[in-house]
């Protein structure tokens, strides 16, 4: 697994959330449709990114060291 | 508090595709829309019907004989309420929110949508205007705006839940043959459209200074499919998070606006409604918003002189306009625009690459459901003549469907209102509204031209 926005801290991808920090998302549109795959907001750089967007402040989002490659 | 990966079977099945695709409100459209499709199917074969259970208000003249009605109906509307419950419930459960929080709060929503249905059937609707998809609108917008939407009800306000399970039903009232014949059509339709709003959108908002990804998120917005157009495109190119709520305000912005005003000027032009329906799917911004338009203009079929064509001629020209002609390319829009993002606008800071695969996981999978939905009842119909067709098989497998279908629409109408904030979507700055703006008139007069000049005799006869 390397490291980008799908398993970083900055990286809020959970549709509820989302729908919150988006206001009006759930009106005309919906943080759970397939359209959306699996994007999200990085808190960091106060982007909307996909999930596999990768940058050079990426955290983990366990404190752990990242897990060994398959 | 640090956060933990969870390591689980559990996690790990919740990342790869399939478990991906089943967290969804596709999927769980697909699975109510095709499931009630097969379960009418196999009904017939056995010798049932659906019609018992897919109730709906007949035409009344005075209030009495509305009461009356309801009266002689009760246990099915119960029992109508409790399939709905049931099927709508599971998949919000599976979703992520909690049966406690969804039952109470759609129990309201079903009373209101039975209100609006019967509303609707009422012999002067029309001649009062007071088509259900825009009451049901109005009245939320009036409630959101004033008193405000009880907390406790929003978690049963799904819009996009609803209408896509609405259109997955909608698949069986439309032969696939149709599909394949009208698609061609609205594919260059809406190709062209679709071109032209987005070049508008984009190069004007460049002209006015808007950085290049706003400009674009504003584009696919208003050129593809509205809010999911801005969120796919906004994280294909990397958007500015604030950029994107602008976008979204928009795109609400001016779908709420147009859910009145085509159906006005189309009613004004007495438009045939497949004609009509053609025009709002290709200058409506988003599938919920168009359909509440549609329905209402198909509701003045036969009820206003001079506009020709049947209520379904509407619905299903928006459909093929909107889902076959703008929708199912959201994926290949947001490709092109992350390849761009990438090769040649400035950097971010964030690499968000430009994967191919994003062109079938932003595929807008209730589109499926739509066509299998089509196809069942397709191959079940294909050894009935046209006659046998519409004595046999229509009243007893389509038309509980179609109810439905309508059921569906009117809960999608009711949460439109319900969860349109006006204060929300103001704040977002001149530059982007004159940009979308200018996109808007653009597309409504292109949109105008090609359904009732270009491709008008097409479109009228989409129900012969």
């Amino acid at each position: 697994m390397s490291a980008c926005c799908g398993n970083c801290r900055h990286f809020r991808d959970a549709a509820a959330e989302l729908e919150a920090l988006l206001p009006g998302l759930r009106t005309l549109g919906s943080a759970y449709g397939a359209v959306r795959g699996s994007d999200g907001i990085c808190e960091r750089h106060g982007r909307y990114l996909t999930a596999s967007s990768r940058c050079r402040e990426h955290a983990w989002r366990t404190p752990a060291a990242p897990p060994a490659p398959r | 508090m640090a956060e933990l990966i969870d390591r689980s079977p559990r996690a790990a099945a919740r990342s790869s595709p399939w478990s991906a695709l089943q967290r969804t409100e596709d999927w769980w459209a697909i699975l109510i829309g095709v499931g009630l499709v097969v379960l009418a199917v196999g009904l017939l074969a056995s010798g049932g019907s659906l019609k018992w259970l897919a109730i709906a208000p007949q035409k009344w003249s005075h209030l009495p004989q509305a009461l009356a009605q309801l009266r002689e109906h009760v246990a099915q509307y119960l029992a109508l309420f409790a399939l709905w419950a049931v099927l709508l419930g599971g998949g919000a459960y599976a979703l992520g929110f909690a049966p406690a929080r969804f039952l109470p709060a759609f129990a309201l929503l079903y009373v209101a949508a039975l209100l609006l249905y019967f509303l609707g059937q009422w012999d002067q609707a029309a001649r009062y205007n007071l088509e259900p998809p825009l009451v049901a609108l109005a009245l939320g917008l009036l409630i959101s705006n004033t008193v405000g939407t009880p907390r406790w009800a929003e978690p049963a306000l799904r819009v996009e839940f609803y209408v896509k399970t609405g259109i997955v039903l909608l698949g069986a009232s439309l032969p696939l043959t149709l599909i394949l014949w009208a698609g061609s059509v609205a594919i260059v339709q809406a190709a062209i459209v679709s071109l032209v709003t987005f070049g508008t959108i984009y190069f004007v908002g460049v002209r006015l200074g808007l950085d290049r990804r706003l400009a674009a998120t504003l584009g696919t917005g208003g050129a593809v499919c509205g809010v999911s157009g801005a969120i796919a495109s906004g994280g294909a190119v990397g958007a500015k998070k604030e950029h994107v709520s602008v976008a979204i305000s928009l795109v609400i912005l001016w779908a709420v606006i147009t859910i009145f005003l085509l159906p006005l000027l189309a009613r004004s032009l007495l438009l045939p409604t497949g004609v009509a329906g053609a025009w709002i799917g290709t200058s409506e911004f988003a599938d919920a918003a168009g359909l509440a338009a549609a329905q209402a203009y198909g509701g003045y079929a036969g009820q206003i002189p001079g506009i020709s064509g049947s209520a379904d001629d509407a619905v299903n020209a928006f459909t093929l306009m909107k889902v076959i002609g703008r929708d199912v390319w959201i994926g290949v829009w947001a490709f092109a625009l992350s390849l761009i993002a990438a090769t040649r606008w400035e950097k971010t800071g964030v690499d968000s690459g430009g994967a191919v695969a994003q062109i079938w996981r932003r595929f807008p999978k209730f589109v499926l459901g739509f066509l299998i939905a089509s196809l069942i009842i397709t191959l079940i119909s294909r050894g009935y003549s046209y006659a046998d067709y519409k004595k046999l098989l229509q009243p007893v497998l389509v038309a509980p469907l179609q109810v439905l279908r309508v059921w569906a629409f009117i809960f999608t109408f009711l949460s439109i209102g319900l969860t349109t904030r006006l204060r929300e979507l103001v704040g977002g700055g001149a530059r982007p509204f004159y940009a979308f703006t200018a996109g808007v008139a653009v597309n409504i007069a292109l949109g105008f031209i090609l359904s009732t000049q270009v491709f008008a005799d097409f479109w009228a006869r989409l129900g012969q």
